[in-house]
């Protein structure tokens, strides 16, 4: 299973089991569709932490780097070749996640 | 049913025009001069009940003709009935009728055509008389609404308001005698004043459905070919029923003249199929309670009745007058959303229960008019135009924003795939509320989560779109009432929201 197929099963197993994998693109905006809300997007953030053992708190992280299955690929892809510091308090990594 | 009108009515009525059909079962029609002598006959089998003078009585309202009768004779002996459900749980009757003072609950029946009046709670009387010493105060009729405490309120109905409601009715929907009009709600529901006692009342014939079979498309659909009724008064509940949308029946039924939905929102999609059954009718949206009776009403032709994504509620009937009271507790000048309350010729005396009534029915310090809080909101846009937004308290926040569940039912029901839909706040501590809909799809039809959730997001804010959908394959519950069964929905999702946290 690739990182799309791992992130959508994910999806579609916690956050959102109404939805077949089958019929979920992976270009679609998750959050403008509906697929998930901005509080299933933490959660979402916080699997991708701990399935690929990225910190987020050095990481300039941009709402458009989760927009997509895609997006989010291309995220851990760069990420989990980089030497992000892993000593710092992530909690207010998501704070931009916080909207309505 | 104890009103000099309609008790003087029907006495003209068996003696002018005693052939006049007044009521008609599946099996058997009943004229006026029957009717009345049926009435005087249950007035001898009260004699051995041994009644005292004017006191409040529960009859258990099982829809049938001996019922109706019983009920009349009671008011003609000077006694207040309270019609009350035969369902209605042996647990709440002793608190129900010990709030309401009722001296014990009658039943009527008959044996071998014979009429015989059943003692149902023959212990705990009351006898206390009912206040008629005043006119103004006389109770022709008390009801049952349903209480958030799990007991029904009594609502006493005021003769005066009965009286002046049967003279609207009958003027605004051209009834005369002769007239037909179906009766499908429960006896006990405030919707038989129009369905059952206003056309007594003026020489009409009621067409009393059969309740065993209330729930049949088919036997809806020959009933009303056959019995050809002038006026329908009914939940949106009958009407899904009587046009189902996958029903192969596509005759018209143009005889009926006016079609009234009541009771509570139609959906947009339902209103189509019905306007399709019906397209030489005038549809009416009414809105009331049981505290205020009729209050508001929107009529239409068939092509304006489908036009509106949501029925607006119409103008005042007769004098009524409303405010609207903003979550400040103002009154909303201009265009707004508020709670509404109204104050119309029909209005209650209240409740048995003095507390509850003091809770909701107030006198008004300027006009000294007396108001009801309907608990309902509503909107109103620059031009007056009254829509209905929702229950009160079914408004709740989700990540900080307002959210109506009805405002999401409604774009979901638009789905071609989707027949109904109904959104359950689930309280959380960190989004305020999570909603979860509940999908009733079209048969035939399985829509998917990823569709729902895009079409949520075409039509509503980000924070309508509700987290988790549930498919429900068989018709959403519904209530006594015929409303949807929230409480029963909640319970259908209580184990997928354990799996889900």
């Amino acid at each position: 299973m690739n990182n799309e197929q791992r992130i959508k099963a994910y999806i579609c197993e916690k956050l959102a089991p109404d939805i077949n994998p089958i019929t979920l693109p992976t270009d679609i905006d998750l959050l403008s569709s509906g697929v998930i809300d901005s509080l299933s997007l933490v959660r979402l953030v916080v699997w991708i932490e701990e399935e690929y053992d990225i910190l987020m708190g050095d990481i300039d992280i941009a709402p458009e780097d989760f927009s997509t299955i895609e997006m989010i690929n291309t995220f851990i892809k760069r990420h989990t070749i980089s030497d992000v510091t892993r000593t710092r308090d992530v909690s207010n990594s998501t704070e931009f996640l916080f909207q309505p | 049913m104890k009103l000099p009108l309609l008790l003087n009515s029907l006495n003209n009525s068996a003696a002018h025009f005693p052939n006049n059909v007044a009521i008609v079962t599946d099996t058997t029609a009943w004229n006026y001069k029957q009717l009345w002598s049926r009435i005087a006959r249950f007035e001898s089998a009260l004699t051995a009940i041994a009644l005292p003078a004017h006191v409040a009585v529960a009859v258990t309202a099982h829809k049938t003709v001996d019922t109706l009768a019983l009920m009349l004779a009671l008011g003609k002996q000077g006694h207040t009935p309270l019609a009350v459900s035969p369902t209605l749980g042996s647990m709440v009757k002793p608190m129900m009728y010990n709030t309401a003072r009722v001296y014990c609950e009658l039943a009527a029946a008959n044996i071998s055509g014979q009429p015989v009046v059943n003692l149902v709670t023959p212990d705990k009387r009351q006898a206390d008389a009912m206040p008629d010493a005043d006119p103004a105060d006389s109770c022709p009729l008390m009801l049952t609404t349903s209480g958030s405490t799990g007991i029904p309120k009594v609502v006493k109905l005021r003769t005066e308001g009965v009286s002046a409601f049967f003279d609207w009715g009958a003027e605004y929907f051209q009834l005369t005698r002769g007239s037909r009009v179906l009766s499908y709600a429960p006896l006990n529901f405030d919707l038989s004043l129009l369905e059952i006692w206003m056309p007594l009342a003026k020489g009409a014939t009621v067409i009393l459905a059969d309740t065993a079979r209330a729930t049949q498309t088919g036997y809806l659909q020959a009933l009303i070919r056959h019995s050809r009724p002038d006026l329908i008064q009914a939940v949106p509940m009958f009407y899904s029923l009587l046009c189902p949308d996958s029903n192969s029946y596509n005759g018209v039924m143009d005889e009926v003249r006016h079609v009234v939905f009541t009771g509570d929102t139609t959906p947009q999609k339902l209103r189509e199929r019905v306007a399709t059954r019906f397209p030489q009718s005038v549809f009416h949206n009414v809105y009331g309670c049981t505290e205020t009776n009729n209050s508001f009403v929107y009529s239409a032709d068939v092509q304006a009745i489908v036009r509106h994504e949501r029925l607006p509620l119409g103008r005042p009937i007769n004098e009524a007058s409303y405010r609207i009271i903003t979550d400040d507790g103002v009154e909303l000048d201009g265009a707004g959303e508020g709670e509404l309350h109204t104050s119309t010729p029909f209005l209650a005396h209240g409740y048995t229960d003095t507390k509850l009534t003091a809770n909701v029915f107030y006198t008004e310090y300027v006009s000294h008019s007396p108001y009801y809080r309907t608990g309902d909101r509503v909107a109103r846009d620059e031009l007056g135009q009254l829509t209905l937004v929702g229950r009160n308290d079914f408004i709740v926040k989700v990540r900080g924003v307002r959210t109506n569940p009805l405002d999401i039912e409604q774009v979901l029901t638009k789905m071609p795939t989707v027949k109904n839909a109904v959104v359950v706040p689930v309280n959380d501590e960190t989004c305020g509320a999570v909603l979860h809909a509940v999908i009733e799809p079209m048969q035939g039809q399985t829509p998917d989560g990823l569709t729902m959730r895009m079409f949520c997001a075409q039509h509503l804010p980000q924070t309508s779109i509700p987290r988790h959908f549930h498919l429900h394959k068989n018709p959403l519950p519904m209530t006594s009432t015929g409303k949807t069964d929230r409480n029963s929905i909640a319970l259908f999702i209580q184990p997928q929201r354990n799996e889900l946290a």
